[in-house]
C-alpha cells in the first residue's frame, strides 16, 4: 500500500491496485504461502501495476489534453536557502513524517516516480531507466531535480505553506 | 571541491536521510475488508461467469467443440453456392458438423472467398467502405476526447507538470 500510495500519490488509486494485488495474490495462494520471498513478489506486482496504470494514464492524457507537455521542465530552482530544514527537524516524528509525505506527492509524476523506485524501491538506476522507459541521462536528472525539488518544499517554501 | 559538488553532496545526504527515515504507511482499514467482500463476491459466481481457464475440463472441450462447429455452420451457410454465386470457388460442400477440414484448406478457401467478394464487388463500394470505417474511427475518439476532457481535469503544478 505504501508503495501505490507514494507512485500513485492518490489515495483511490492506490487502494485499487492494492486491492487488485491481493486479490491476484489471493489466486496464487498455494505458490505464495511456501515461497520465501512472498514479499517480493508482492512489492514488485505493486510495483508494475502502479507503473502500468502511470503509463496508460499518461497515454490518455497525453492524447486528449492540449495542456504543454513539460513534464520536467520547470524554472531553474534556486540554490540558496534550500537547506534551512532546522524546522523540520524541530517537529514531532508524527507531523513530520506527513509533511514529507505531502511534499512528496506534491512533486510531478515524472520526477516523483524515479524518486521513489531509487530510495523506497532500491532500484538502481539502470533498472529505473528500463522499467520508465527513459534513458539513464534522463533518470539521473530527474532524480536530481526530484531532490531539489523536495528540499525546497521541505525548506522555506514548505515552511511558509506548513505556517499558513 | 567547488561550492556546487559540496552543495550536491549536502542535498542528497539530507534527502536521503529524510526519505529512509520515512515508516511504512498504513493502509486504510477497510481494505481488507474490500478484498474479502471482493473474493466472496468471486466465489459466488458460477463456473461459467469466471475465467474460462478454471472452467471444469469436461466443459472446456464441450465449449471448444461447440464453438468448432458453430464456426463450421457460418461458413457452410456463407459458402452456399445458391446465396451469394460463389461457389465455383468451392471445390466441394461439406456437411457443417465435420468442422475438422484442415487448416490449410480452411485458409484457402477463406482466401478464394475474398478474392471472389474482390472481384464481385465494384471499386468505388470499397472505397466508401474504407471512408465509413475511417469516418466512424474518427468520430469515436472525438466523442471520447469531448467525454475525457469534460469529465476528467488534470491537476498542473506551477511547473505545468501532471500529477
Amino acid at each position: 500500500m505504501t508503495t501505490a500510495l507514494r507512485l500513485l500519490a492518490d489515495q483511490q488509486q492506490a487502494q485499487d491496485v492494492a486491492q487488485s494485488v491481493f486479490l491476484r495474490a489471493y489466486t496464487h495462494f498455494e505458490m505464495l504461502s511456501q515461497s520465501p520471498s512472498a514479499g517480493g513478489w508482492l512489492k514488485t506486482v505493486t510495483r508494475n501495476e502502479c507503473l502500468n496504470h502511470l503509463t496508460r494514464y499518461r497515454k490518455r492524457w497525453r492524447l486528449f489534453s492540449d495542456y504543454p507537455q513539460t513534464e520536467h521542465d520547470g524554472p531553474e530552482l534556486p540554490v540558496e536557502a534550500v537547506f534551512d530544514q532546522t524546522w523540520l527537524d524541530g517537529m514531532d516524528d508524527a507531523r513530520r513524517e506527513a509533511h514529507v509525505e505531502r511534499a512528496l506527492a506534491a512533486l510531478p509524476q515524472a520526477l516523483r516516480v524515479p524518486l521513489v523506485l531509487f530510495y523506497f524501491e532500491d532500484l538502481p538506476y539502470a533498472e529505473i531507466a528500463q522499467q520508465l522507459d527513459y534513458s539513464l541521462a534522463k533518470v539521473k536528472t530527474n532524480i536530481h531535480r526530484a531532490r531539489l525539488l523536495l528540499a525546497q518544499q521541505l525548506g522555506p517554501k514548505g515552511r511558509e505553506l506548513y505556517s499558513s | 571541491m567547488s561550492q556546487h559538488d559540496h552543495f550536491d553532496e549536502q542535498l542528497i545526504a539530507r534527502v536521503e536521510r529524510v526519505l529512509r527515515a520515512q515508516p511504512l504507511q498504513k493502509a486504510p482499514p477497510d481494505l481488507i475488508e474490500n478484498v474479502y467482500q471482493q473474493l466472496a463476491r468471486n466465489a459466488a459466481r458460477s463456473w461459467w461467469q469466471r475465467s474460462f481457464s478454471t472452467w471444469p475440463p469436461v466443459m472446456q472441450a464441450v465449449f471448444v467443440l461447440t464453438s468448432l462447429t458453430a464456426a463450421r455452420i457460418v461458413y457452410w451457410v456463407l459458402a452456399s453456392p445458391d446465396r451469394y454465386g460463389v461457389s465455383s470457388h468451392f471445390m466441394t460442400q461439406r456437411p457443417p458438423w465435420l468442422w475438422w477440414d484442415s487448416a490449410a484448406q480452411g485458409l484457402e478457401r477463406g482466401h478464394a472467398l475474398l478474392h471472389a467478394l474482390g472481384a464481385a464487388l465494384p471499386t468505388a463500394w470499397w472505397y466508401v467502405g474504407a471512408a465509413t470505417l475511417i469516418g466512424f474511427y474518427i468520430v469515436c475518439v472525438l466523442c471520447g476526447a469531448l467525454v475525457y476532457r469534460s469529465m476528467v481535469r488534470p491537476i498542473v503544478t506551477d511547473e505545468g507538470c501532471l500529477l
